[in-house]
């Protein structure tokens, strides 16, 4: 089957947002917890084998890879109905159990050890494709495993596929209350360092922005994890949906990103997800019409990352794709686009021709919706840049205290030096550097003006 | 007749006469206008002035009219329309001496030269050998030209009784067994005045009393009223089978009698005539009708025998005089004369079928308040009008043709082949099945069904196209179909049979064959509305379709397509298997023009071989679709190939976007080199991107916005179609409607953008070729930035001048849908600030302060506050 994705949830975090995402697309194709057909599937229309394959027995397997270096997650999973779902050779859990202990340079350093148990599995799982197009990674970017692992995998996945594209969807810790990690900056910025190099696509997913919308647009005062995680599987399950239901265009992940990302390391992705509601509340239904919308979409509080909203800064869309499901009419698609052009709602990049990109996909037969429309919109925005910059505030706090590096200074890769901080640092730094440049017109000779100073 | 064909002929003929074409319009005009009101009135006042026009400029106008009315009482269709059109040639001198000139040229290639028009005019008797009809107008202009020349040729020149010709139309002179000799050689079998040649010399019938003149006169008259020649009054021959004898009395009867006699005496002549009719009709070529209506004249002969035996009977017993005898004719006379009239009309046109039915239908009408004989001429049609009847129920009813004799208004072109529709090897019935093969034939329309005409053609042909699907299908409520003058009985039952024959075979199409599934099929693999089926058909034939398209092995492909359609979603499809692969040895703006220009046949012979050379397989690629009748209805051959232009077009944009995508993933390397290195790539990048945007942008909208939403439109119309050609006509509106804003029809649009499609496509591969970034010199990264460069130039100038032709053509043609795409290309205004920018700097005065960077930007900012 063409276009398979592999779908690798690391840690904790990439463990819970992986499990709500699988069980929102079995509900999407109608396939039990089991892993069988349910009676009422029968449209056959959707393609289930981008991210199931079928067994033996006709039962849907999902193409997913469960790694964790503690059980506990992993557990609760198998304790669950879908714990026939997976395939038991799939799920690698450290035999240690001990967990990466927040620490990203435990993380990654057990990456080194388990290399091969966990290449075997994704390996197995890329010759079972016929041709796979890439991988997606669920991970948080602020814990030990899912940042450390996960940075690892990266790379190695990198170098043994070069040409497959990777996908993340990397958590970014909440910033409003304090973490019990204390050494998450640290965590954060070295795998900031291997999203930029060593990621194709990274869809932001700012746990300060989820917990926001979680209590201001859905009125959860305490929202859960598993809450929050459901908002989470939303998006990773619409912005597959072009994938899953065919339709003229966008069939493939790399016409979904491709145009989103026209130069290479610029490739943070925002989310932005209307209309919002939970299982509690289906209550208020709104008027859905595409251009409601198209607006919702551009309206910073439906945004999954928070950024402060800086007027003065020249901050602006690089590219905006729009995946709308329900009942469209193409002319409503039209309007809604010059309605906003005239308008000016959105704010493009100057060097080159950006629009919002609409792709149109149809929604699952099997799931009753309130909404005639929902929308996604997936967006390249340099304002991105702001969370790498309060990333690298925190670090630089911490790093002048020196404070927490002796769990680093114990693992291998920073016990003579810490290099491979500073030069995390610089990429990160780079990279928002770039994000400002690309707010300009002369961004595209920006590097150049730039490169023979540097050499 | 539409429009478009009137303006094409108009046109075909302007430049065959070598007239300058901006006249032409004005013909359409009146064209058109004169078939409008030839279908209005027969022979209205119009052609009364035209006849006299034509009169005026003939050199012997009194010959003219002679001729001309002799014609119009032949009943000769499209005689106006043909007197018209040379009343339109007398007055307008352009044209005429166009005609007259290219009719030279062409005689004096035969060395024979055409002294005038009047020349033309006639040679009129000439038309009589060509059907004309009314709505052929238009034709006849041309006609007129090749009769001016057939006119030479010998075997053509008979003209004359009996030696009318019909045209290639009839196949068969005379159709039906023959009859026996005997019945031409026994003169005796005749009822009709013989050829006397030895007549007995009598004595003077004046010579003796008046009472015994009487007498012997009244014996006479008898004789002649039952067509047998008296003594005292003989009969000549007439010299047209259709004219009454010529009686004469012998000429020293009293005057008194004489006169008397006279006045009886036509009687004799209607009974010669319609004697002579009744047994003419009864040969086979004549035609059902023809027969029929022989037969009732036959029955009415009957009463008029009657008559005449009882008037015997009376003069035997001396009871009888010549007032009295006439007394007993006259009334009887009225309706002789009637029948005499009518079917000497029908014997000088020769007219038979419908034709017969018109004329017995119209002399039914006019004789509105005259009683008696209208009762008559109602019995006659209605009697006539039986096995035309029949004909027309098994039509209406079970949609079969039986017409030996060429009198039904629908002709069947190519009964012969019907058998072998069933087989499996037959030609594909659909192709122009439904405009040609079942054709009305004007002539043969009685004027009573004219109004009805078009509802019962299509009645039949569906009833056609249901039994040619194996479905054995009958008109559950079948009534015998009769004339009626007043109350229309058989519109009611044309109207339900229509009603059933066009819901039945709608059931039949939508339901049983299932057509908005196999219309939905097509468009998924035509119009990739299912994308991942052409996602996978292009990964897996792309190395096979890069060849040379001589080179492509077409059964690999058909395998693999195969292959393509059992692992994408289209598996779930019914009908999948229908797909096939086609490879067409012409690019799609070559095919595109050849279709949208007329273009002479040498120049097609040697086109393709020289593209053929650089064809690829990519660009040659076309999918195919088997069609089973009767779905081949609606998806014919010509339809398909529009599906299959659609389908290349959109096939090579993908193509093109998945080649820039290719690319992107080949760049993506580039993030994790230095930055300083990554950099020179940006101009790489961000020239990708504005190609990707392009591709992108001009795929949704051709996908989106002009086939979903024309797509939407015809599902639309769709539900509430009521009968097949509706469906046809939706369907083909539908597909217009994509080719026409799909930019397919103008080839200028699809000029540019295949230019921009081949520029992207050589970017790639210059991008796929590059070296490995990581080991390039700085000079060879120097000739790399200056390609890009290049390619940025190229792009960059044809995109502008693509913006600005669809704006232009936009605005021309009020086409709301094109300029969406520049909408969409520049959304952000990108191009047009660029492009205000280059103007900028082109000129000197600003280009000093073109380095300040921040000047767009200060404009930008202000733009948005």
């Amino acid at each position: 089957m063409p276009c398979e994705i592999i779908t690798l949830q690391l840690g904790q975090c990439g463990n819970q947002i992986g499990f709500e995402f699988w069980k929102k697309l079995c509900s999407e194709h109608g396939i039990s917890p089991e892993g069988t057909l349910e009676d009422y599937a029968t449209e056959g229309t959707d393609r289930k084998d981008v991210f199931f394959y079928q067994a033996d027995d006709e039962h849907y397997i999902p193409r997913s890879v469960l790694l964790d270096l503690e059980p506990r997650v992993i557990h609760s999973i198998m304790n669950s109905p879908y714990a026939k779902l997976y395939n038991p050779e799939n799920i690698y859990m450290s035999k240690q159990g001990g967990g990466a202990g927040n620490n990203w340079a435990v993380g990654y350093s057990q990456g080194e050890r388990i290399y091969d148990e966990v290449f075997d599995i994704i390996d197995r799982e890329a010759d079972g494709s016929d041709s796979l197009e890439g991988f997606v990674l669920c991970h948080s970017i602020a814990g030990g495993t899912g940042s450390g692992l996960g940075s690892y995998i990266l790379e190695r996945l990198n170098d043994r596929f070069p040409k497959k594209l990777v996908q993340t969807y990397s958590v970014f810790p909440n910033q409003d209350e304090i973490s019990d990690v204390v050494v998450q900056p640290y965590n954060s910025l070295l795998t900031l360092k291997r999203l930029t190099r060593s990621a194709d696509c990274v869809v932001v997913l700012d746990n300060t922005a989820l917990n926001r919308i979680a209590s201001d647009r859905l009125h959860l005062t305490n929202p859960t994890f598993s809450q929050i995680n459901s908002l989470v599987s939303n998006i990773m399950s619409v912005s597959t949906a072009t994938l899953r239901y065919p339709s003229y265009m966008n069939n493939d992940l790399i016409g979904l990103i491709a145009p989103l990302i026209p130069t290479p390391r610029l490739h943070f992705l925002m989310t932005g997800f209307t209309p919002l509601t939970t299982d509690q509340e289906v209550a208020s239904v709104r008027k859905t019409t595409v251009l409601d919308v198209m607006r919702r979409l551009l309206q910073p509080k439906n945004m999954m990352v928070s950024t402060p909203l800086d007027r003065n800064t020249q901050h602006c869309y690089i590219s905006i794709l729009n995946i709308i499901q329900g009942e469209v009419d193409p002319t409503q698609v039209h309007k809604s686009l010059q309605r906003i052009r005239e308008r000016k709602m959105a704010q493009f990049i100057p060097w080159g021709p950006a629009s919002i990109q609409v792709a149109l996909s149809k929604k699952s037969p099997y799931i009753q919706s309130a909404h005639r429309v929902s929308g996604l919109m997936l967006a390249n925005h340099t304002n991105i840049s702001a969370l790498f910059e309060r990333t690298l505030k925190q670090y630089d706090k911490l790093r002048k205290r020196e404070a927490f590096l002796e769990q680093f200074r114990k693992e291998a890769m920073f016990s003579s030096s810490l290099d491979e901080l500073d030069s995390s640092r610089e990429v990160v730094q780079q990279l928002v550097d770039e994000y400002v440049a690309a707010t300009t017109p002369d961004y595209l000779s920006w590097g150049l003006s730039q490169g023979p100073e540097e050499v | 007749m539409s429009e478009f064909r009137i303006h094409h002929q108009v046109s075909e003929l302007f430049s065959l006469l070598g007239l300058s074409p901006d006249t032409a319009e004005k013909y359409t005009e009146q064209l058109r206008d004169s078939v409008e009101r030839g279908r209005g009135s027969e022979g209205g006042p119009s052609g009364g002035g035209a006849v006299r026009a034509v009169a005026e400029a003939a050199p012997d106008p009194a010959a003219f009219l002679a001729n001309y009315h002799e014609l119009k009482s032949r009943n000769v269709q499209g005689l106006d329309g043909l007197v018209e059109v040379l009343g339109g040639l007398v007055g307008s001198v352009g044209a005429r001496e166009a005609v007259e000139g290219s009719s030279k040229l062409r005689l004096r290639e035969d060395g024979i030269s055409l002294s005038s028009v009047s020349e033309i005019l006639a040679d009129i008797q000439n038309v009589t050998n060509t059907k004309l009809s009314a709505d052929q107008l238009n034709k006849l202009r041309e006609r007129l030209l090749r009769e001016s020349q057939l006119r030479h040729a010998p075997a053509s020149l008979r003209i004359g009784e009996g030696g009318v010709e019909r045209d290639g139309e009839r196949r068969i002179q005379c159709p039906g067994p023959e009859t026996p000799p005997w019945l031409h050689n026994r003169p005796y079998l005749s009822l009709d005045f013989l050829k006397t040649e030895n007549r007995h010399q009598v004595a003077a019938l004046g010579d003796i009393a008046s009472t015994s003149q009487e007498h012997q006169l009244i014996e006479d008259v008898l004789s002649v009223m039952l067509g047998v020649e008296g003594t005292y009054i003989t009969v000549t021959l007439p010299a047209k089978h259709y004219d009454p004898p010529i009686f004469s009395v012998d000429p020293s009867v009293e005057p008194s009698l004489s006169t008397l006699v006279s006045r009886i005496l036509p009687l004799c002549g209607y009974y010669s005539q319609v004697v002579k009719f009744v047994e003419s009709r009864n040969s086979y070529h004549h035609g059902l009708v023809n027969q029929a209506l022989a037969a009732a004249i036959t029955s009415l002969l009957k009463d008029y025998m009657l008559l005449v035996t009882q008037l015997e009977e009376q003069h035997r017993r001396w009871a009888l005089t010549l007032h009295k005898l006439y007394f007993y004719v006259e009334k009887t006379m009225a309706v002789m004369a009637l029948l005499a009239d009518v079917t000497k009309v029908i014997s000088k046109s020769e007219c038979h079928g419908g034709g017969v039915l018109t004329l017995l239908h119209d002399r039914t009408l006019s004789l509105t308040g005259s009683g008696q004989l209208q009762d008559v001429m109602l019995f006659l049609t209605q009697a006539a009008a039986v096995p035309y009847m029949d004909m027309l129920a098994k039509w209406l009813y079970r949609g079969i043709i039986k017409d030996p004799y060429q009198e039904f208004m629908v002709v069947d072109r190519e009964s012969g082949r019907e058998e072998d529709k069933n087989g499996e090897d037959a030609k594909d019935p659909g192709d122009d099945y439904w405009g040609k093969r079942y054709t009305p034939v004007p002539h043969n329309i009685p004027s009573f069904l004219q109004p009805h005409a078009n509802v019962i053609l299509r009645t039949g042909k569906y009833l056609n196209v249901i039994r040619q699907s194996d479905e054995g299908v009958t008109c559950p409520q079948q009534e015998t179909l009769t004339y009626d003058l007043h109350r229309c009985f058989y519109a009611e039952v044309i109207e339900s049979t229509y009603n059933f024959a066009s819901k039945r075979l709608l059931e039949l199409l939508m339901k049983e064959k299932d057509l908005m599934g196999r219309l939905r099929s097509v468009k998924h693999y035509f119009l990739l509305d299912q994308g991942d089926f052409v996602v996978q058909l292009m990964s897996l034939c792309e190395e096979e379709l890069s060849k040379n398209i001589d080179d492509v092995l077409p059964t690999r492909l058909e395998s693999l397509l195969e292959l393509a359609l059992r692992t994408s979603a289209a598996n779930s499809d019914l009908y999948k298997d229908d797909v096939e692969c086609d490879l067409q040895p012409i690019t799609l703006i070559n095919q595109m023009q050849r279709i949208l220009s007329i273009e002479v046949e040498e120049e097609q012979e040697f086109f393709p071989s020289e593209e053929r050379l650089q064809l690829t397989g990519l660009e040659g690629f076309s999918l195919g679709y088997r069609v089973t009748w009767p779905v081949s209805l609606v998806l014919d051959k010509k339809t398909i190939a529009c599906y299959k232009m659609i389908f290349r077009h959109l096939f090579y944009c993908k193509h093109v976007e998945r080649l820039l995508c290719r690319v992107w993933v080949s760049n993506k390397v580039a993030k994790s080199f230095p930055l300083s290195a990554s950099r020179t790539y940006t101009a790489a990048f961000a020239l990708r991107q504005r190609m990707l945007n392009f591709i992108q942008n001009i795929e949704y909208y051709m996908m989106f916005e002009v086939i979903e939403q024309n797509w939407q439109i015809f599902i639309g119309k769709m539900q509430k179609v009521d009968n097949v050609d509706e469906v046809l006509t939706f369907h083909n509106d539908f597909l217009d409607g994509c080719l026409k804003d799909c930019m397919l029809t103008a080839p200028e649009l699809l000029r540019m953008i295949s230019k921009l499609t081949s520029i992207c496509v050589m970017f790639a591969n210059f991008i796929e070729d590059s070296p490995d970034p990581a080991a390039t010199t700085h000079e060879v990264s120097q000739s790399f930035e200056q390609t890009i460069s290049r390619f940025e130039l190229q792009f960059s100038g044809m995109i502008y001048t693509l913006m600005e032709r669809i704006s232009e053509m936009g605005r021309d043609h009020y086409n709301d849908a094109l300029v969406n795409v520049i909408y969409r290309l520049d959304f952000n205004m990108y191009y047009t600030r660029k492009h205000e920018h280059l103007r900028l700097v082109g000129s000197p005065e600003v280009s000093s302060s073109a380095d300040n960077s921040s000047r767009p930007l200060s404009a930008d900012e202000h733009s948005h506050t």
